[in-house]
């Protein structure tokens, strides 16, 4: 009879450990689904198509070869929009970001330096933007 | 051309003058007339009309001054010579509250020296 | 079968030859240290191209444009074309695929050659603002006569990549201009039937502006007096227009009359820049403000002297038109031949924007004499100089407005000691670097999609 009962006992056991198991497994499940308590979790991170676009600068040098701006997001490569033809150098670029907030700014340039020679010229950055992407 | 040559010739006498001392009759000038010591042409006004005013407003405020001519010099502005010059602070006074006239002043002198412009 | 034998020899030989050929064709060349070009002396995106001559000009502009690149001419030698490939390509990379290309014979930059910058004037050896080497002004009157090597205004270099302003009209508001001065003759405005004496007096009120005085036509020559004619001198600009707007008298005096007149008409009558190298002291001029207000709205730049009595303008009595506080005036300071300001110059933090030479100053001169010539001293040159200054920027770059000239002559300066805390830039002139000067972008934008 012992071990009958010793049998049922650990069928019991058995039974109850894929229970317990079961019963945690739920429990991470619906925790994980934000249902389980105080716990929050992390915004999904998206990103989005930013068009940025600026004035023409009237400096000749800018708008043929050798010319154009460089746009700066923070923590992003510099973006260079060359001269590549007709009156004017490009005044708009698009870029891809993720969520979060950037500052940007744009600086022109040519290549005739203060020396008179071809190694280039850079403007003072512009006005900067703080950019919000969602 | 002659008045000018003239008034220079006096600037000239008047820069030396100023330069050795202090003279008791420009003083007075001075306090009734903050012109005089800033070289003006005597007698000689530019009045600018408000817009879309006759320039028989001219006339009609300082006629009693003895107009000689009237010159329109563009953008409103008109050259007044007069006979008989009261002054600027006059010239300014009477024009206050005239809604014709929108501003007036003497016709200053320069050069190519300085304040004095002396030759 | 010895036919045959020496038929086959022949035919491998042959065979041998083409292959080494083929190989040769096939080796790569790359820039080496003897070719590589210099940065900076050859223009940045192009190369030129010698295409073997089997290739006609259809062809050559094909095999180009399979690359991406464009022809952008056929030079008139078989073969050569001039090319341009464009960003991202490196000169180095597109010197590389030219000369791995079998059917290029010769690939290379396109070279930059520079005339020589100075001007064979017969006396610009005096005209230290120009190039300061040291030099004794023998007809000078202001001591130092001889000053500083290198301190000039820096046009020589500018030189190299403009000369010519006429574009640009040039109002001298003045004592007149002698337009038949041999230095100026070829630089005057050209005001058609109207205006054949090429300006307009306000003095004597008719059409000849002709200078009896002289101070006119020296601010005229700095201004530009025609450069490299092997003759006199030569202005800042070596082509120019000179309009001729006389307003003061032989001794050099005028009124607010005559002078509002002159700025009305060279407005009226397209001069995009104005100089004005006479002054005032006293109250505010409510109707010469309007006159370069009126001025600020149609674009026209406006270059004033400071003036010549050592007065501070901003705390020592204003002097007019220097202590207007338009955006399109500028206000010029003298320095001597050590770039140290000038003992009479006027200052002003506020009211003197920079400074420009203004000592012992040769330039044409009025008189029956057709090579007449003077050296006098004053802030009226100085801001002769940047009128012409002012001129070269517009010409360069024709879309500038007057603010872009304010900001490239004003912070495209260089810093000079004895302006600090003296004028509202704390710079003297600096041509070259004013033209190669570039206003900060406005206008930034961003929208996310």
């Amino acid at each position: 009879m012992l071990k009958k009962r010793n049998g049922y006992v650990l069928c019991m056991a058995m039974i109850d450990a894929r229970f317990i198991a079961a019963a945690v497994f739920l429990a991470a499940g619906l925790a994980a689904c934000g249902g389980g308590g105080a716990e929050s979790s992390s915004p999904p991170v998206t990103t989005h198509s930013v068009a940025l676009a600026w004035e023409p600068n009237r400096e000749s040098g800018v708008n043929r070869a050798g010319g154009g701006y460089q746009v700066s997001i923070s923590g992003q490569p510099t973006i260079i929009v060359p001269y590549t033809a007709g009156p004017a150098a490009p005044t708009t670029t698009m870029v891809s970001l993720n969520t979060g907030s950037y500052t940007v700014a744009v600086r022109a340039f040519a290549a005739l330096d203060p020396q008179g020679g071809d190694t280039g010229s850079l403007s003072a950055p512009s006005q900067p933007l703080t950019l919000n992407v969602p | 051309m002659r008045r000018l040559i003239a008034l220079a010739v006096a600037l000239a006498g008047a820069a030396a003058g100023t330069a050795c001392g202090d003279t008791p009759g420009n003083s007075r000038a001075a306090a009734s007339d903050g012109w005089s010591q800033q070289t003006r042409v005597p007698g000689e006004y530019l009045v600018t009309l408000a817009a879309r005013a006759d320039h028989k407003a001219i006339s009609d405020l300082y006629g009693r001054f003895e107009i000689t001519d009237i010159r329109d010099l563009g953008h409103n502005v008109f050259l007044v010579t007069l006979t008989d010059d009261p002054g600027p602070a006059t010239m300014e006074k009477l024009h206050e509250g005239n809604v014709h006239i929108k501003s007036v002043q003497p016709n200053l002198v320069y050069g190519i020296r300085g304040p004095g412009n002396a030759p | 079968m010895k036919a045959l034998l020496r038929l086959l020899a022949t035919a491998a030989l042959a065979g041998a030859v083409l292959s080494l050929l083929n190989q040769v064709a096939a080796v790569s060349f790359a820039p080496t240290a003897e070719t590589a070009a210099v940065p900076g002396s050859y223009v940045a995106d192009e190369v030129l191209v010698k295409f073997k001559p089997v290739f006609a000009a259809q062809s050559r502009t094909a095999i180009v444009a399979a690359r991406g690149h464009a022809v952008l001419a056929n030079l008139n030698r078989p073969g050569w074309v001039r090319v341009r490939f464009g960003a991202p390509q490196t000169m180095a990379q597109a010197l590389a695929a030219y000369w791995n290309d079998p059917d290029v014979e010769y690939a290379q930059p396109n070279y930059i050659y520079r005339a020589t910058a100075a001007p064979n004037d017969t006396q610009y050896g005096q005209l230290w603002a120009f190039k300061n080497i040291g030099q004794n002004i023998g007809t000078a009157s202001y001591i130092p006569a001889s000053g500083t090597p290198g301190a000039d205004i820096n046009v020589e270099k500018a030189w190299d990549h403009i000369t010519d302003c006429s574009s640009v009209v040039v109002a001298v508001v003045d004592t007149g201009v002698n337009y038949t001065q041999e230095d100026l003759a070829g630089n005057m405005w050209n005001g058609g039937p109207g205006f054949p004496h090429h300006g307009t007096d306000f003095v004597d009120s008719d059409n000849d502006p002709m200078d009896p005085n002289g101070h006119g036509t020296h601010v005229a020559g700095i201004i530009g007096a025609a450069g490299n004619n092997a003759k006199g001198i030569t202005g800042v600009c070596w082509k120019a227009s000179i309009m001729a707007v006389r307003v003061l008298n032989a001794a050099g005096i005028g009124t607010s009359a005559s002078i509002i007149q002159g700025v009305d008409f060279a407005v009226s009558h397209g001069a995009k820049v104005i100089n004005m190298s006479l002054i005032r002291g006293g109250d505010f001029d409510q109707a010469f403000s309007s006159a370069i207000t009126n001025a600020q709205a149609n674009d026209v730049a406006v270059v004033v002297a400071a003036g010549n009595e050592a007065n501070d303008n901003d705390a020592g009595g204003t002097r007019y038109p220097c202590n207007f506080t338009h955006p399109n005036l500028t206000c010029i300071a003298a320095f001597d031949q050590n770039y140290a300001l000038a003992s009479f110059s006027n200052w002003g933090a506020t009211s003197v924007d920079v400074g420009a030479p203004g000592t012992n100053i040769l330039s044409t001169w009025a008189g029956t004499n057709a090579s007449i010539y003077n050296t006098i001293t004053g802030t009226s040159m100085a801001s002769a100089e940047v009128a012409g200054l002012a001129a070269m920027l517009r010409a360069y770059n024709p879309q500038f407005t007057f603010a872009d000239v304010v900001n490239a002559v004003t912070k495209g300066g260089r810093a000079a000691a004895s302006l600090a805390g003296k004028t509202v830039s704390g710079n003297a002139i600096d041509v070259m670097s004013s033209l190669a000067f570039i206003n900060p972008p406005t206008g930034l934008t961003a929208a996310v999609q």
